[in-house]
């Protein structure tokens, strides 16, 4: 076990020592660990929940450039597999923030699963009011507004 | 990022970060992430629930209006299926819809509204509409919708007008065949070539004229004509082949039809195949059931030939009438009803998209790649349980059940024909029929096959149709005509008519047959000459009808000519050389017993030719031998001059001469017989006796 560690720590001060392969995905991370090695890496917007679905979704996602036979190297229809798992637990309010982590972290890969979980939730939703209520969105249409865009979506005839 | 640079720094650094950003709120609101990544979110979800975020917020509307959003789309490389479906509610034309996610169908109003009976094909994010009518006259114009901006360009018209087309992709090109034409246009496929933009024709005839369908399978291009006629095209052989109702691929082919995999299914609420969706393997060339779909609304049984099949990213769609349908405003069902019906979705089965679509309305299919999108024609293929089973030969369709159709979105059809009543039609094709039936059954076999071949491109010219149609109009005229001759008391030039009424179209297929196989024949004859008299003592008959047969006919008159040249010099020419044989056929045929009397006509001649000329010889002729007998004979002669005379008098009777002028010519006859011809010193005697 020659890999190289590298520890993360969360915005509540918890540590995460995760191989640096797994945490290299990300962008952000990887530029740092070249900067500053064998330094801990504080993501200081980011809570231990959000941090360990991080890590578990790079875990998953590692790509093995030393030929271990990881249960990381799954094929590719059973990753897609685990990604829809992997979002589908997850609650709206988590989603929202793993979405910002990912984007923070600057993991395309996760970044694509949640915006797609996301706009899956507003497909399926029905009309407008469900998606203000499902993603807690004010109204600032008046009326007239609405009537408007409404004519514009209309049926003809 | 300045916040990462600073965390070096100091370990729990960022704290004055940590509490405004990510503490947690209830829930997180969507609003609250940057633009950037709303737009990533957005750019997600499909296009057809842009209508409804566009109403959640001002920043979803704007995001929804900005270009990036397309951008973003395009670079994600998001491609999505969506069902455009061109529906008419007449008297307004076709126009765009788009199936939803919440299964209504929203119209596209960016895009203007369409040709009527155009032919559609899908590439990518293109819909390319090609041809139609626009109420008054075919098209030869193509329009591209570009389903991404919903925006319209036009392609370089094609060279042939088409109405209800056939079209299809294969390999970076769309191939364009049948349909109706204009008269002056050429029955060719034509190709677009979509890297150089531009038509190439070509000289495969065309198939069919009526055409109720079309697919592309397996990189050939299937069309469903009328009357289960089918015909397959092979662009890489260039090459057609037609079916007239023989084969099992035309048998339950429906109008509601779709191809998934490379596999064609259609609905048959006959179930004849045991399941009322129908798949047809074209490896194994045979239906087979699809098992696995049950409990299907029965209102799609009842309109299973209204209804339209689409494959939607591999899904089955079905767009059905219900049967609570409106007339004239479509009202989408709630979204419960939708759910409901969504629940119809099988592994590979279809998902039924319950729609009020007016029975009569264009519908369409689906997509194969992105943003793809098919349409088709209309419920013109629509056919009776019963007239389904039945599949002869040959059938001639009556154009009339088609024109009962309403109206193709509200447009008059072009060869609309409402003077003509169905029975007549039907006669009329019957007659057609059962001559074409004498024509093709030919003793030799290649003959006949070559005479079949003649047929069949008649019939899927239309030709057959159009002249039973004629024919029915000529019968009508010609009931009508009669009537009033016979109130007026005028009957003589009734027994005219029918030749004509007849001839007419039947000299019309012929030409038509001609026109395909030997062009540009220019022989000049005399007969020709004759041929146009006839046209013009019928003419008043053609006059009467006012309408076509008039044209036809004289180029009848003027085709026919050469023809007819041809075979008399053929058949001089038939002793000595047997090689021309297989080109002298097709002239021969037209000529039918007449060629078989032809032959001898000129021996006679040649054996004529020695000796005296006809005419003074059979004047003379009788009297000859007389005057060798004996003398009795002459006395019986002697008594033939005043018969004689009361011959020519009978014979010219039209100026009626006063008595004296009678004596004078008979005298003068007398002097003529017995001075004027050679034999008469024998006579004179006797007439002096007498």
């Amino acid at each position: 076990m020659s890999k190289k560690m590298i520890v993360l720590k969360s915005s509540e001060g918890v540590s995460f020592v995760v191989e640096e392969a797994v945490a290299r995905q990300s962008k952000i991370i990887s530029f740092l660990v070249e900067e500053f090695p064998d330094r801990e890496l504080p993501l200081t917007n980011m809570t231990s929940e959000i941090l360990r679905k991080t890590i578990e979704y790079c875990k998953k996602h590692v790509v093995e450039d030393d030929g271990g036979g990881d249960s990381s190297s799954s094929s590719s229809g059973d990753l897609k597999e685990w990604d829809v798992k992997f979002v589908a637990e997850i609650d709206q309010p988590r989603l929202m923030d793993l979405l910002m982590a990912a984007n923070y972290l600057d993991i395309p890969s996760l970044l694509d699963v949640t915006c797609q979980k996301v706009a899956d939730t507003i497909a399926a939703c029905n009309d407008e009011k469900e998606i203000r209520a499902t993603f807690n969105i004010e109204n600032d249409f008046t009326e007239e507004e609405v009537e408007a865009i409404r004519m514009e979506n209309q049926y003809p005839i | 990022m300045a916040v990462i640079s600073d965390i070096p720094d100091g370990d729990n650094g960022g704290a004055p970060n940590k509490k405004p950003q990510e503490q947690p709120e209830e829930v997180t609101s969507l609003e609250s992430l940057p633009d950037v990544l709303i737009e990533h979110i957005i750019a997600r979800v499909p296009r057809s629930n842009h209508p409804e975020i566009s109403l959640v917020s001002k920043l979803f509307r704007r995001i929804i209006a900005s270009p990036e959003l397309r951008l973003t789309r395009s670079k994600l490389a998001i491609t999505e299926h969506v069902l455009y479906a061109l529906l008419a509610f007449p008297p307004h034309p076709p126009s765009w819809y788009i199936l939803n996610a919440s299964l209504r169908l929203r119209r596209v109003n960016t895009l203007p509204p369409m040709p009527s009976g155009s032919a559609v094909v899908t590439i990518g994010h293109e819909i390319y509409v090609i041809g139609g009518s626009n109420g008054s006259e075919y098209l030869a114009s193509v329009t591209v919708v570009d389903c991404r901006t919903h925006t319209c360009r036009s392609l370089p018209s094609m060279r042939i007008a088409r109405y209800r087309a056939a079209a299809g992709v294969i390999d970076g090109k769309i191939y364009v065949m049948g349909g109706y034409v204009n008269r002056s246009g050429r029955f060719r496929v034509e190709t677009f070539d979509l890297e150089r933009q531009i038509w190439l024709g070509s000289q495969i005839n065309s198939l069919l004229r009526d055409i109720v369908t079309y697919d592309v399978m397996k990189e050939k291009i299937y069309v469903l004509g009328r009357h289960q006629c089918l015909g397959v095209y092979y662009p890489k052989e260039g090459t057609v082949q037609s079916y007239l109702g023989r084969c099992n691929l035309g048998g339950l082919w429906q109008a509601s039809s779709c191809v998934v995999d490379d596999m064609l299914y259609t609905i048959d609420p006959g179930c004849s195949v045991w399941t009322p969706i129908i798949v047809f393997d074209p490896e194994v060339n045979a239906w087979k059931p699809v098992k696995g779909v049950c409990g299907l609304p029965p209102c799609l049984y009842w309109y299973a030939y209204e209804s339209k099949m689409a494959n939607v990213g591999g899904k089955l769609v079905i767009l059905s009438s219900s049967h609570e349908w409106k007339p004239l405003r479509p009202t989408p069902p709630t979204p419960a009803q939708s759910r409901d019906k969504e629940a119809y979705q099988s592994r590979d089965g279809p998902r039924r998209v319950p729609y009020n679509v007016r029975g009569d309305s264009h519908s369409n299919r689906s997509s194969q790649h992105r943003d793809q999108q098919n349409h088709r024609g209309r419920e013109e293929g629509r056919r009776s349980p019963s007239h389904k089973r039945s599949s002869p030969p040959l059938e001639f369709s009556s154009t009339s059940r088609h024109k009962s159709q309403p109206s193709d979105g509200g447009i008059p059809l072009r060869m609309c024909n409402d003077i003509a009543p169905k029975e007549t039609v039907e006669n009329a094709a019957g007659v057609i029929r059962d001559t074409l039936a004498q024509y093709t059954a030919c003793a030799d076999p290649t003959e006949s096959a070559a005479r079949r071949d003649r047929v069949r491109i008649a019939e899927a010219q239309g030709t057959i149709e159009k002249n039973a149609l004629q024919m029915a109009k000529i019968a009508e005229t010609r009931a009508r005509n009669s009537e009033r001759r016979i109130s007026d008391g005028d009957k003589g030039s009734d027994s005219r008519t029918p030749l004509s009424a007849r001839l007419g179209p039947q000299c019309l297929v012929n030409v038509e047959e001609e026109n395909c196989l030997s062009a540009g024949e220019s022989v000049q004859n005399t007969r020709s000459l004759d041929r146009a008299h006839v046209r013009d003592r019928l003419g008043p008959v053609s006059l009467e009808l006012d309408m076509s047969p008039a044209v036809p006919r004289v180029s009848i008159s003027e085709r026919l000519g050469p023809i007819v040249a041809e075979t008399f010099q053929d058949n001089e020419a038939a002793p000595l050389e047997r090689s021309n044989q297989e080109e002298r056929v097709p002239a021969r045929d037209r000529l039918g017993e007449g060629t078989v009397l032809s032959p001898e006509a000129p021996v006679e001649k040649k054996k004529r030719k020695p000796g005296r000329p006809a005419g003074p010889r059979k004047i003379v002729a009788s009297p000859a031998p007389l005057l060798q007998s004996g003398c009795r004979k002459r006395k019986l002669l002697a008594a033939k001059p005043p018969t004689g005379q009361k011959k020519q008098h009978a014979e010219g009777d039209k100026p009626r001469k006063t008595a004296k002028q009678n004596k004078q010519k008979t005298k003068n006859i007398r002097k003529g017989v017995s001075t004027g011809t050679p034999s008469s010193s024998d006579n004179s005697p006797i007439v002096n006796i007498g």
